[in-house]
């Protein structure tokens, strides 16, 4: 939605859930004590080691449930486990595949961590790397230069034309009141639509060459000089990619945490009203956060073309954009939790491509992401039905001593 | 001339019929203060569930029940996660649509192995109105749950304007505080009218399943239910708006089916296919500022904290 739906209300977002007691004295209140003592009567560390432990508790059950599914449909969890675990970790060179699936999911996690925490709700991050994917096909087929320069422009065309998807969406919101959230998924649905336009037509983006003879609504393979090059971490061959998106999502962690512009994304994500009146300009802080998620998305999109995809057309994106939202809310809004879980997301999708044999289909890693998503919205719903009932104990309590 | 324009029309009224069923559950939880992104999921798994119980029974009707009930079971978590335990309304949305995604596909692949004929529920000419020319056979010759998208409407209309329930729903999603201090159950309201929306959003499910196509493929809403909101929107949060937003994107994806039918072949299919969406697109840029959108809209409500 948008900035101005969410003041007043401070919202119940997932922001809000990584601060313990915000939700507890709102509970409290709630309940009628209106003392807000609760925080008082429990030490954080006990809230935040129950929440851990929630969670974990949530997660083994989407794990279980996950194993539930396969057997209900007649497979074998423990050979399905097997696989995924050699797909993405065990088979030889298979680190380095969940690591190339890994810089992308990490980037589009981040830029929605970022809007969401700003709360304008980009979900439309699908249609943003597709458009990345295209800005930089367009810069390494068309644009004359040197190889690492096509490489650099590439990226960069990337990110543009992914913050430019996700632009129309800020400028229609700054100007028109158009919701975020509407106007981005609607994005998403035109995206791959201008690919296939561009691709299908040979004086644009066709591949006419003689090696695609059916004419197929591609285009040409990037020349081998501009994929990104290769480099050795830990043993495991990645392309250069990889340590580039991980070195971003640190330091945008670390500007989200530390600097001025991260404490105004929050305030304007919390309250617009107190936003306003600290200064906070809601179209230029949030509209550039909009953007410059439509920008990370962008980016990952341009990794995985000139990384892995290596050749444009329409259905690019390969997910790239849902998951990466799913990590968003999987790592709660939490920048730093955006990495393992793009990770273990990744190894998701590698592994999933190792599950043939046990004939059970790939399809179950989605099953298994919206499980994680779920389960992870869980431990914050526990801890308000928790706060409840100890608002209304502790309300008794003052309506009893007032009695007596 | 006749019988091109009569070709248009004819999947423009089943197309919109279908996003109006959706439409008209998310206009009942927008009025009471949810954007519902879950209408998708609704969509989305009444559908499967309308083409598995039509195959299986061998009964479209039965399906078509048991596909209402599937957007019953999402609207039930989209209700509880965001108007009981507070969870952000966008965030269940968004997991939900994604299970109804994921465990659809993975069911289709599983089960039905990829391929699914259900019945089809049989089409209804109304005597002597379907033979009037031009408009005769698209609103009086479809199949016949289209025609209870009637009662369905006024329904609505009736239910929202003029009922004790209809103004609780509509105080709430415009000053739930206020409604609170008169004794109104705030989230009870506001579930309800997402329990109102699952029902519709199954409903439309069923019929794109068991109505219109015959059987279930991969995320066969593809972006419907986003459609519908956009139709809502687009309405300006008014019965009429909403109706007329529902029409006219059904026109544009009736378009992608009927344009080459009549003959009109040099549209490219992509330019065919974004259509709808960007017409939504243009259309809330268009509108948006006009209208006067439900005061809480989005607003979760947690007593003596707004």
């Amino acid at each position: 939605m948008t900035a101005d739906a969410s003041d007043g209300g401070g919202g119940s977002g997932l922001v809000g859930e990584v601060e313990p007691n915000r939700a507890t004295a709102a509970a409290a209140s709630g309940g009628g004590g209106g003392s807000g003592l609760v925080g008082e009567v429990e030490p954080a560390s006990r809230r935040i080691a129950l929440q851990v432990g929630l969670f974990a508790a949530f997660f083994a059950v989407a794990v279980v449930a996950s194993g539930g599914l396969v057997a209900s449909v007649g497979g074998s969890p423990t050979e399905v486990l097997d696989a995924l675990l050699d797909g993405s970790l065990r088979s030889p060179g298979a680190w380095g595949r969940t690591l190339v699936e890994m810089a992308p999911l990490a980037l589009v996690g981040l830029g929605v961590v970022m809007a969401f925490r700003a709360g304008y709700y980009n979900i439309g991050t699908e249609g943003q790397v597709a458009m990345g994917a295209l800005g930089a096909a367009v810069v390494v087929l068309k644009a004359p230069g040197p190889a690492w320069m096509l490489i650099v422009l590439g990226l960069a065309a990337g990110a543009a034309a992914g913050g430019f998807w996700a632009g129309l969406a800020a400028v229609a919101h700054a100007r028109r009141r158009v919701d975020v959230l509407i106007s981005t998924l609607l994005l998403t649905f035109v995206a791959p639509n201008v690919i296939l336009f561009l691709v299908a037509r040979d004086y644009l983006l066709l591949d006419t060459t003689e090696a695609n003879t059916r004419r197929a609504s591609q285009s040409e393979r990037i020349p081998e000089s501009t994929h990104l090059p290769d480099v050795e971490l830990f043993g495991n061959t990645v392309h250069v990619g990889v340590p580039v998106a991980v070195a971003i999502v640190a330091a945008a962690a670390f500007l989200l945490a530390r600097s001025v512009w991260g404490l105004k994304l929050r305030m304007l994500g919390r309250n617009l009203q107190t936003a306003r009146r600290a200064g906070v300009r809601p179209g230029m802080v949030g509209g550039g956060a909009l953007v410059i998620s439509g920008a990370a998305a962008g980016l990952a999109g341009g990794i995985f073309l000139t990384g892995a995809a290596f050749r444009l057309q329409h259905l690019i994106a390969n997910d790239f954009g849902w998951h990466g939202l799913l990590v968003a809310l999987v790592a709660r809004l939490n920048p730093v939790g955006v990495l393992p879980v793009a990770f273990f997301f990744a190894s998701l999708r590698t592994g999933g491509g190792f599950l043939t044999a046990t004939g059970i289909s790939r399809t179950v890693t989605d099953v298994v992401q919206a499980l994680f998503v779920v389960a992870a919205l869980l431990p914050a719903a526990v801890m308000v039905v928790r706060d409840r009932r100890v608002a209304r104990r502790l309300a008794q309590r003052s309506a009893a001593a007032e009695v007596r | 001339m006749i019988a091109d324009l009569e070709t248009i029309l004819e999947p423009t009224i089943r197309l919109a019929v279908l996003l109006l069923f959706a439409a008209l559950g998310e206009y009942v939880a927008e009025r009471a203060g949810t954007i519902n992104i879950s209408v998708e999921a609704m969509m989305l798994a009444g559908a499967y569930a309308a083409a598995l119980g039509a195959a299986e029974t061998g009964s479209p009707v039965l399906g078509a029940l048991l596909g209402v009930a599937a957007g019953l079971v999402v609207a039930a978590m989209q209700a509880h996660l965001s108007h009981n335990l507070d969870v952000n309304q966008f965030v269940v949305g968004i997991a939900l649509s994604t299970l109804a995604i994921g465990v659809t596909t993975f069911l289709f692949h599983e089960i039905s192995g990829s391929s699914m004929a259900g019945g089809l529920l049989h089409v209804v000419e109304i005597p002597g109105l379907a033979a009037i020319p031009l408009i005769g056979e698209a609103l009086f010759g479809q199949p016949w749950p289209t025609y209870l998208i009637v009662p369905a409407t006024a329904a609505v209309w009736w239910a929202v304007q003029r009922t004790g329930w209809g103004l609780e729903v509509r105080a709430v999603g415009e000053n739930p505080a206020a409604a609170d201090m008169s004794g109104v159950p705030v989230l009870a309201r506001r579930r309800q009218a997402i329990y109102v929306c699952g029902l519709l959003g199954g409903l439309s499910g069923s019929y794109l399943a068991v109505g219109l196509v015959g059987g279930f493929s991969q995320y066969m809403t593809a972006g419907k239910g986003f459609i519908a909101i956009a139709a809502v929107l687009f309405g300006g949060w008014r019965l009429w708006g909403t109706i007329a937003g529902a029409l006219l994107f059904g026109f544009a994806d009736a378009l992608a089916v009927a344009l080459p039918a009549v003959g009109v072949e040099n549209v490219p299919g992509a330019v065919l296919d974004s259509m709808p969406f960007v017409l939504a697109f243009a259309g809330l840029l268009a509108f948006a500022t006009r209208a006067r959108k439900p005061d809480a809209l989005a607003e979760p409500f947690s007593r003596g904290a707004a």
